[in-house]
C-alpha cells in the first residue's frame, strides 16, 4: 500500500519519544500495520471512497500524535531496551566462548562417569550387582579362586554430612575360597555415592578413612591405615579412586575378609570430630544369586 | 500443513532467557576451568568442606596480611604463591593453592612451628633481596615483642627475624640470597627460637625440630 507524507509524519511524531532505537522501529512497524488495517476496513465498508480519503480518515482515527508520543514514551522505558540489547550481546559472547573453550572435550568430560567404559568398571559393576564377572569364563581365570555370589544387596541407608549425602547404591556379597581357605571368606563389593555441590566434590581422603565393623564385632581397617600407614590388618576396606559426574561422585569400595555368617556390616567414619556411619545388612540368599 | 509460530516473547522474558543462557555458558566455562574460586581463602574454605573438617579460624592469609610490617623490620611479602593457615582447637590446616592439598597438623600445648613449604617469603635487607621459607610459630606468649630464630641446616647456622601476625601467632623467616634458595627445598633443621620482651630482656628460649 502506498503511504502518504501525512502518515509518515504522524508515525515519526508518535514514536519520537521512544529512546531505544530497536523499540522505536518495532513500535513504528506495529502502528503502520494498524493504520493499514484501519484503511483497509474503511475501504471495505465504504467502497466508493478513494484511497486517499480512507487514509486520511484512518489517520484521524489514530488520535493526536503528540498525545500518542507522550503515552508511548511513558510505557517504553529506555533502560529496558538497552538491557535487552546488553543481554543479547552478553549471551552471544559467552555462547561463543563456551563453544570455543568448552568444545567437544568438555562435553565428553562432563558426561564421563555416566559411561561404564573401561574393563575395570565393567568388572566392578558385575561384582556390585552380585554377578561373577568371569562367570562361564572360568578357563581364563586360573587363579584357583572359587567365587560364589551370595547376595545382590540394595541397602537403603543414607546419611547427610555437611554438604554431602552419602549412600550405598548397591552391593554384591561374595564368598572367595581357594584350596587353602576353608570355609573361605566373604568380600563385599559396594558402590558408595557422595552427592554434593559439583564445585566441591567430596575428597577421596575422606572415603579412604572409612573403617568397618561387622555384627560379630570384627573390625576392618581403613584404606588409609593399610596403604598410607602400612598397618597390617586381616580385614580392611579398600577404596578405589572416585569417579562420576557433576551430580554424584562414586567410589568403588571393597570390604575384604568379612567373617562368614556376619549379619551386617557398618562402615564408620570418625576423623577430626566428624562421625557418620552406613549399615549394610548382609542378607544371604538361599543357594547364592548365581548372577 | 499450517505453520505453527512460536509465541513471541515479551521484552522481560527475552532478557530473562538471555541471562539464563549466559549463566549456563558461564557455568560450562567454570566447570571446564575446574571450578576455580576468586580467593585463596575461599579455596581454603572449600577444602575444609570437602574434607569434612570443622571450620577453623584463619590465622594467616598471605593474600590479605601481606605485605607485613612489624616494628623496624622490612616489609615481608610472598612471591608467586599464597598460603592460608587455619586453626581449630586441636588442629592446624595449611593450604597452598598451587599444591591443591590441605596439610593437617596436630596442635599441642606449647610453641609449635609450622614450616610453610613451597612458598617464597621475600623482603629487602640492607639493599639485598632476601628469600626464605616462612615458618609459622603458634602459641607464642602474648608479651613477646621481638622474635628471632636460628636454624642449623646442612651444617650451617642461619638466623631470621619474626613478624607478628596477631596474638600468639608469629611468622619467622630465615633469610638467604635469592640465588641460593629454592622454595621446594624442605628446611627441616633444628631450630632455636628466642623471644624477647618490650624491654629487650629474654622471655623464652626454645629449641626443637621444625615441623614438630
Amino acid at each position: 500500500m502506498e503511504h502518504t507524507m501525512a502518515e509518515y509524519k504522524w508515525l515519526d511524531m508518535a514514536v519520537s519519544g521512544i529512546r531505544s532505537r530497536a523499540d522505536r522501529e518495532a513500535v513504528r512497524a506495529e502502528l503502520l500495520a494498524h493504520l493499514e488495517d484501519k484503511t483497509a476496513d474503511l475501504q471495505r465498508v465504504f467502497p466508493q471512497i478513494p484511497l486517499s480519503e480512507a487514509q486520511e480518515r484512518a489517520l484521524a482515527g489514530m488520535g493526536d500524535p503528540e498525545e500518542v508520543r507522550r503515552e508511548l514514551a511513558r510505557v517504553h522505558r529506555p533502560w529496558l531496551g538497552w538491557l535487552w540489547r546488553a543481554s543479547q550481546v552478553l549471551a552471544a559472547v559467552t555462547l561463543v566462548l563456551a563453544f570455543v573453550l568448552y568444545g567437544g572435550d568438555g562435553l565428553r568430560d562432563w558426561t564421563r562417569g555416566l559411561e561404564q567404559d573401561s574393563e575395570w568398571n565393567r568388572i566392578e559393576d558385575c561384582y556390585q550387582s552380585g554377578i561373577d564377572p568371569w562367570q562361564g569364563d572360568g578357563a581364563d581365570r586360573d587363579d584357583g579362586v572359587i567365587r560364589t555370589p551370595l547376595a545382590a544387596l540394595q541397602p537403603e541407608d543414607s546419611v547427610r554430612v555437611g554438604d554431602y549425602r552419602f549412600r550405598i547404591k548397591r552391593a554384591g556379597l561374595f564368598c572367595f575360597q581357594d584350596a587353602e581357605q576353608e570355609p573361605g571368606e566373604w568380600w563385599l563389593f559396594a558402590q558408595l555415592r557422595a552427592a554434593g555441590p559439583p564445585w566441591a566434590p567430596a575428597s577421596e581422603n575422606v572415603i579412604q578413612r572409612l573403617r568397618a565393623v561387622d555384627s560379630t564385632g570384627r573390625e576392618y581397617a581403613s584404606s588409609y591405615e593399610v596403604y598410607s600407614l602400612r598397618l597390617e590388618h586381616e580385614g580392611y576396606v579398600m577404596v578405589d579412586q572416585g569417579r562420576g559426574n557433576w551430580l554424584e561422585k562414586r567410589f568403588d569400595l571393597t570390604v575384604i575378609g568379612i567373617a562368614p555368617g556376619a549379619e551386617w556390616i557398618k562402615l564408620e567414619y570418625d576423623w577430626m570430630g566428624t562421625q557418620w556411619s552406613l549399615t549394610i545388612p548382609l542378607v544371604v540368599e538361599e543357594g547364592g544369586t548365581n548372577g | 500443513m499450517a505453520k505453527r509460530k512460536l509465541p513471541r516473547l515479551g521484552r522481560g522474558q527475552s532478557i530473562l532467557c538471555n541471562l539464563v543462557l549466559t549463566l549456563i555458558c558461564l557455568y560450562a566455562l567454570w566447570d571446564r576451568a575446574g571450578y576455580p574460586l576468586p580467593t585463596a581463602e575461599l579455596e581454603f574454605r572449600r577444602m575444609e568442606r570437602t574434607h569434612l573438617l570443622p571450620r577453623s579460624e584463619i590465622v594467616f592469609n598471605s593474600g590479605k596480611d601481606c605485605p607485613l610490617q612489624w616494628r623496624d623490620l622490612p616489609e615481608l611479602d610472598f612471591l608467586d604463591r599464597d598460603a592460608v593457615v587455619g586453626m581449630t582447637k586441636d588442629q592446624v590446616y595449611v593450604y597452598i593453592p598451587d599444591h591443591n592439598s590441605l596439610e593437617i597438623c596436630s596442635l599441642e600445648d606449647g610453641i609449635i612451628s609450622i614450616p610453610i613449604y613451597g612458598v617464597s617469603a621475600v623482603w629487602t635487607y640492607r639493599g639485598n633481596l632476601k628469600m626464605g621459607t616462612p615458618l609459622l610459630f603458634l602459641n607464642v606468649p602474648e608479651e613477646t615483642e621481638r622474635a628471632e630464630v636460628e636454624v642449623w641446616l646442612d651444617g650451617q647456622q642461619r638466623a631470621g627475624n619474626g613478624w607478628r601476625l596477631k596474638n600468639g601467632v608469629w611468622l619467622l623467616c630465615l633469610g638467604m640470597d635469592t640465588a641460593a634458595w629454592s622454595p621446594e627445598r624442605p628446611e627441616d633443621g633444628v631450630y632455636t627460637l628466642r623471644l624477647y620482651r618490650a624491654d629487650g630482656s629474654l622471655l623464652l628460649e626454645k629449641s626443637g625440630r621444625l615441623g614438630e
